[in-house]
């Protein structure tokens, strides 16, 4: 048996050899794509010691052309609130309501953004942070809009969720890139979406998009869906555990103290 | 080192959390109180969201008031009857809690109600303790319980219906005033996240005129029983109990309350009392300057509950 498996395996190697190596190539070549993606990894693990994950985008582009890459995550209603005075006391009296703003973002670009493309077609691809375009339901005039906006943002920069500025994309050779990605510590979970474009001279030559998955795992994810599952057994355990340590260190400090 | 919540969904430097929880401990040591007045709002200040932070010191104060009384039952400074009676109270006030903090969380104001409780209560027990410290201080021969007027002697207090006997506290008064007690003690926990001990005992003294030693075992049966309840309600019915931040906080807890008890045998009663005055008052001001000086930021994204 064993004599057969050994050159079997030899032979799957030596015909899967050249469609490993030329898997790139024969994408961008016969494919006629001009822009190859990938992702360091297509998921991140939050676990109990979770400190933040570092995430790499490779990529190989065989037209000419500036890069942009954005990064975010599920989109969300998020309300801000503005506080005024009021009998010496500062307190919230207005809010605003914008329906779509994702709960994480962060973009890398090869060139300023206004060298990429006209600002409407960034728009349309939600590259940069002035880009993003949040829909309001109430009737607002732009400028009460425009200052929430505005306080949206730098409220989700100051919590580390939107970018300050934009990441650099790092060229190891002409063609082929690479950018860095740091997810923080405390980056919402969801589905993400990682979309890389190729622009020539303010067009659109190409796209591809990635799909990345910000999920809890292994012990933290246990206890989040215990909570959820079995949410009076977990309610349970929470007392029963504060009666345990409560009584264990009773009976543990009476003893030490006589 | 950064520890992640599962439940709060965001990580957090263990070292704070166990430091707050020894505070919250030392002073429960020292003083006899939950310390969650102190713990509460420094959960938030970590960016806690505030129904976790209320959720999870509710758990928390399960925890502590059950070693508390633990050694008072050993000593058998407990009104079990009293302590039932006042439960009934903080149920209804927990469910009336409850439903005051969806609906304050719905309105957007969660964030100016809370602090504006605290400071108050804070503020307001802060000064009676003080200015009952300060007269006990130079009236040294007299006792405290004497220079201020036990209020229930008063005729309001006698004139309530439903007279019911408490043999164990040899009072004989209207169930009305512990029910009145717990109902408040309930608003807090639910509300604050806090046992509510502070405000509680002095009541338990001055309105019902139980013996004073019997006032700390029989408050921390009642909190032990509230907050247990109150850890269910919110776990099985908000998901605001986070199990990691509990098994943190409670750690530290214990660690501070031996080292409080300690420390509490060598300080004389009124200048225990003093102190504890003066930390309220000072937690008081330092969140009501809060609420009076401008904010460096106007906006603020609007917290969501349980997320």
């Amino acid at each position: 048996m064993r004599l057969f498996v050994l050159p079997t395996l030899w032979l799957l190697f030596f015909l899967a050899t050249p469609l490993l190596f030329s898997k790139a190539q024969a994408q961008t070549s016969v494919t006629g794509r001009s822009l190859v993606v990938d992702l360091s990894a297509d998921q991140v693990d939050i676990n109990l010691g979770f400190n933040g994950a570092d995430l790499t985008l490779f990529g190989v582009k065989n037209k000419e052309g500036e890069i942009a890459v954005v990064i975010r995550g599920p989109e969300q209603t998020t309300i801000i609130r503005r506080k005024s005075q009021a009998l010496g006391i500062w307190m919230n009296t207005r809010s605003m309501e914008f329906l779509n703003v994702p709960v994480y973002y962060d973009f890398a670009v090869s060139a300023p953004e206004s060298d990429l493309a006209a600002p409407g077609v960034l728009t349309k691809l939600d590259i940069g942070l002035d880009a993003l375009d949040f829909r309001v339901e109430k009737n607002e005039d732009q400028q009460t809009i425009d200052s929430f906006r505005e306080a949206l943002v730098r409220n989700r920069q100051r919590g580390g969720h939107f970018p300050l500025s934009p990441r650099a994309i790092t060229f190891i050779s002409d063609d082929f890139f690479r950018v860095d990605f740091h997810v923080p510590a405390d980056v919402p979970t969801g589905s993400y979406l990682v979309e890389t474009f190729l622009f020539n001279d303010g067009k659109l030559i190409d796209r591809r998009e990635a799909k990345l998955r910000v999920a809890q795992a292994g012990f933290s994810a246990d206890v989040y869906h215990f909570s959820r599952d079995h949410s009076f057994l977990y309610a349970l355990v929470a007392v029963g555990l504060a009666f345990f340590l409560g009584a264990g260190s009773h009976l543990f400090f009476r003893r030490e103290r006589v | 080192m950064l520890v992640y919540l599962p439940i709060a969904e965001m990580a957090i430097p263990a070292e704070a959390v166990l430091l707050l929880g020894a505070v919250a401990g030392f002073l429960s040591g020292v003083f006899g109180v939950g310390g969650g007045f102190l713990a509460t709002p420094l959960l938030m200040f970590l960016g806690v969201p505030p129904a976790i932070a209320v959720g999870t010191q509710a758990n928390q104060l399960v925890s502590t008031s059950l070693s508390g009384v633990l050694s008072q039952f050993r000593h058998g400074h407990v009104d079990v009857k009293l302590a039932a009676v006042l439960l009934v109270g903080s149920m209804v006030g927990t469910v009336f809690g409850s439903l005051l903090f969806k609906m304050l969380l719905y309105v957007g104001q969660i964030n100016l109600v809370i602090p504006l409780l605290y400071v108050v209560l804070l503020a307001a027990v802060g000064l009676m303790m003080l200015i009952e410290a300060i007269r006990a201080l130079l009236h040294k021969g007299s006792t405290s319980e004497k220079i201020l007027a036990p209020w229930h002697n008063r005729t309001f207090f006698k004139s309530l219906p439903y007279k019911v006997h408490f043999p164990r506290s040899q009072l004989h008064i209207s169930i009305v005033l512990p029910i009145g007690i717990g109902i408040l003690g309930g608003l807090m926990i639910s509300i604050m996240g806090i046992g509510g001990g502070f405000l509680m005992v002095p009541l338990m003294i001055y309105v019902l005129g139980m013996p004073t030693i019997l006032v700390a075992g029989t408050s921390l049966l009642q909190i032990l029983l509230t907050t247990a309840v109150t850890t269910l309600i919110h776990a099985t019915a908000n998901h605001s109990v986070d199990l990691v931040l509990a098994v943190l906080m409670i750690v530290g807890g214990i660690a501070g309350v031996e080292v409080g008890i300690r420390v509490g045998r060598h300080l004389n009663g009124i200048y225990a009392r003093l102190a504890l005055a003066l930390l309220l008052l000072v937690v008081s001001v330092q969140i009501g300057s809060g609420l009076l000086v401008e904010p460096p930021d106007l906006y603020e994204i609007a917290m969501r509950e349980g997320s």
